[in-house]
């Protein structure tokens, strides 16, 4: 695949990402010391726990250290007059375009985690279904915002 | 014509209302005799012969007073609708944001000569309003005034076809088929023969007979010949347990048959006013109107049960319409091969395409292959531990196999530049071509798994708007990374 999107996401996203992989994996831990306390409590075989703890080792750090990175740095998108492409995906690569006359609606939304790093996210909204930009500078977001709503306007009145 | 007074339904709609309540009031009734059973008080029940009559008396003050408050009028092309009793509600629908109105006849609403109507706006998923009970004239009126510009002509045009269609008839190979083809204009009526046909063969009994194939295979061993089910089955009808299944089997085939021949009988379609018109069913007869610029994208469907025949039924996506997938979208239910062209054109001109299609890349054979093996053989090995018969479901194997050789052999993509239409044709179970305008593509994507990286194909969906908050995907596997960037280039608006 050719002539990939130019646009990457704010690097920032990259610790906003790994504090969500914290918070999932901290169930996951918290599940495995839960089986390992039960087989302790009920003196089961002991490599149920090991394994408990391997897997929430591994999960931990895929989630938190490695699958931000992989997927930041697949993470592109370019805004064009009459199209928007998006590249994403870690494992499964996927790139989606979606035309401009098929936008409906753009809003930058903001969670307290990407507020803390002063990010946002963009998100627009076709009659089958919504798309994301996850991590750009408030800017950045506020200026893509700006321009999407425009050129959707204008390639509306176009046809 | 103007409606500017206040309007009541039609009293049937009374009986409806009482008719919901006491369904909904049923559970609490089986509650309350299921508990009084299980605990043995027989006297308990005592209470039922105040507590029925006071539950339907009930129902019947709340159903009038619903159809007291229920009053709908239309004030400059505003449809607004007054109603509850405890809780009241204010609707207003601009006429503007009026999808369609379903008319809908269902067996006590034809015996009092009153219709259903229901209110359908764009992005909905259920109907906005519904009407349970309206006059056949007020019915009329109210569509005139809320779509009468766009509509063109009142429905009584209608009635005068259904009893002008004359069938005529064709002759198939062996089998002789009355139809009523294009001779009659843009008007089509699936025949009595053709209702029969697709209610046999319509989908799910393969999928069931296989099932119950299976089910039987493990039965023998679930239900040995003293187990307690075989043993009441024999007892109360003095036959083995599998007769049993195989009759439960033959009755719910036939159930089905009639269930489908009723809900499809008397299928008509015509175009008028920019619109299609479907009518269809026996005992409620229902009404659609599709307009004609709100068609997303069209689907030929041919099931494995009617492609040996050369039949295949025509499916509509169209947006802010639609309650349940595939039924209401259906254009019609069973054509031939030969007659699909004079329905394109007649019905929906605008999907009327010459094209020829691109296969796949013969490396795409391996992964269509290999997938359906290593499936076919996740499901059938551990059968191998079961009994000695267990190794039969290794037969399954090379047939899913060859399944996936079929679905390599008849996939297929192409691009029409002339009437900028893209079409895929892909098969599940039942094979499917799919016809796309460009302009009604909301997005499209190309997705690359790590296999399929290595191998240069990657996967394509194209999604338009259609009944729901997600849309319609329609995906193509394993067509060769050049032609999916070609594709991507070109659908670059």
């Amino acid at each position: 695949m050719r002539n990939v999107p130019s646009q990457r996401l704010d690097d920032r996203i990259l610790r906003v990402w790994s504090i969500v992989g914290m918070i999932h994996s901290a169930l996951i831990c918290l599940i495995a010391i839960g089986m390992t306390v039960l087989t302790i409590i009920f003196d089961l075989p002991w490599y149920l726990s090991v394994i408990a703890i391997a897997f929430a080792v591994t999960y931990t750090g895929f989630f938190v250290f490695l699958y931000p990175k992989l997927r930041w740095r697949r993470w592109r998108y370019d805004i064009h007059e009459h199209e928007i492409e998006l590249m994403q995906g870690v494992i499964f690569l996927s790139r989606t375009i979606i035309p401009m006359v098929r936008i409906q609606h753009v809003d930058t939304t903001q969670g307290p985690i990407l507020r803390q790093y002063g990010l946002a996210s963009i998100t627009f909204s076709t009659a089958a279904g919504n798309h994301e930009i996850p991590g750009l500078s408030l800017d950045t977001a506020d200026q893509a915002r700006e321009r999407i709503a425009e050129l959707a306007r204008v390639s509306r009145e176009d046809v | 014509m103007k409606m500017s007074e206040r309007k009541r339904l039609h009293p049937l709609s009374i009986f409806f209302n009482v008719l919901k309540i006491l369904k909904d009031a049923l559970w609490p009734f089986f509650l309350f005799i299921f508990s009084s059973l299980l605990q043995g008080n027989f006297g308990h029940l005592i209470w039922l012969l105040i507590g029925i009559p006071a539950a339907i008396g009930l129902a019947i003050g709340w159903g009038i007073l619903s159809w007291l408050r229920y009053q709908y009028v239309v004030e400059e092309g505003v449809l607004k609708v007054e109603r509850g009793v405890l809780f009241r509600r204010k609707q207003y629908i601009a006429h503007s944001r009026i999808q369609t109105i379903d008319v809908v006849e269902g067996l006590f609403q034809r015996l009092f000569g009153v219709v259903k109507l229901q209110v359908q706006t764009a992005g909905g998923q259920r109907p906005e309003a519904v009407m349970s009970a309206v006059s056949r004239k007020d019915a009329e009126q109210l569509r005139w005034l809320l779509l009468g510009q766009a509509d063109g002509q009142p429905e009584e045009i209608l009635e005068v076809d259904w009893e002008t269609v004359n069938p005529s008839v064709v002759e198939v190979n062996t089998t002789v088929v009355e139809a009523t083809p294009a001779s009659a204009g843009h008007f089509y009526r699936l025949s009595g023969g053709r209702l029969f046909i697709m209610a046999i063969t319509s989908g799910s009994i393969g999928v069931m007979a296989s099932f119950l194939a299976a089910g039987y295979s493990q039965a023998g061993n679930l239900f040995g010949d003293d187990h307690i089910l075989s043993l009441i089955t024999e007892w109360l009808f003095d036959v083995p347990i599998f007769i049993t299944i195989l009759a439960l089997f033959m009755f719910s085939w036939l159930l089905s048959i009639a269930g489908t021949m009723l809900k499809y009988y008397g299928f008509t379609i015509r175009v008028s006013g920019e619109k299609l018109h479907i009518s269809r069913g026996l005992l409620e007869r229902r009404q659609v109107a599709i307009p004609l610029t709100r068609i997303q994208a069209i689907r030929v469907v041919e099931s494995p049960l009617r492609q040996p025949f050369g039949w295949m039924s025509v499916y509509v996506e169209s947006a802010g319409y639609g309650k349940g997938k595939g039924e209401s979208t259906l254009l019609f239910p069973l054509l031939k091969k030969s007659e699909l062209g004079d329905f394109i054109a007649s019905m929906i001109p605008q999907f009327q395409v010459e094209y020829i299609l691109n296969r796949l890349p013969q490396r795409s054979m391996r992964k269509y292959v290999t997938l359906h093996t290593f499936i076919a053989l996740l499901i059938s090995v551990p059968f191998c531990f079961f009994d000695p018969w267990g190794y039969l479901a290794l037969l399954l194997v090379p047939l899913s196999a060859a399944w996936g050789f079929v679905k390599y052999k008849e996939s297929g993509w192409t691009w029409v530049e002339s009437n900028r239409m893209f079409i895929m044709r892909s098969r599940l179970v039942e094979r499917t071509i799919v016809y796309i305008p460009k302009n009604r593509i909301q997005y499209f994507k190309l997705g690359e798994s790590p296999f399929q990286r290595r191998s240069e194909l990657s996967t394509i969906v194209a999604t338009v708007a259609s009944n729901g908050q997600a849309g319609s995907s329609f995906k193509l596997k394993h067509i060769a990374s050049e032609d999916s960037s070609y594709l991507l280039t070109l659908l670059r608006p």
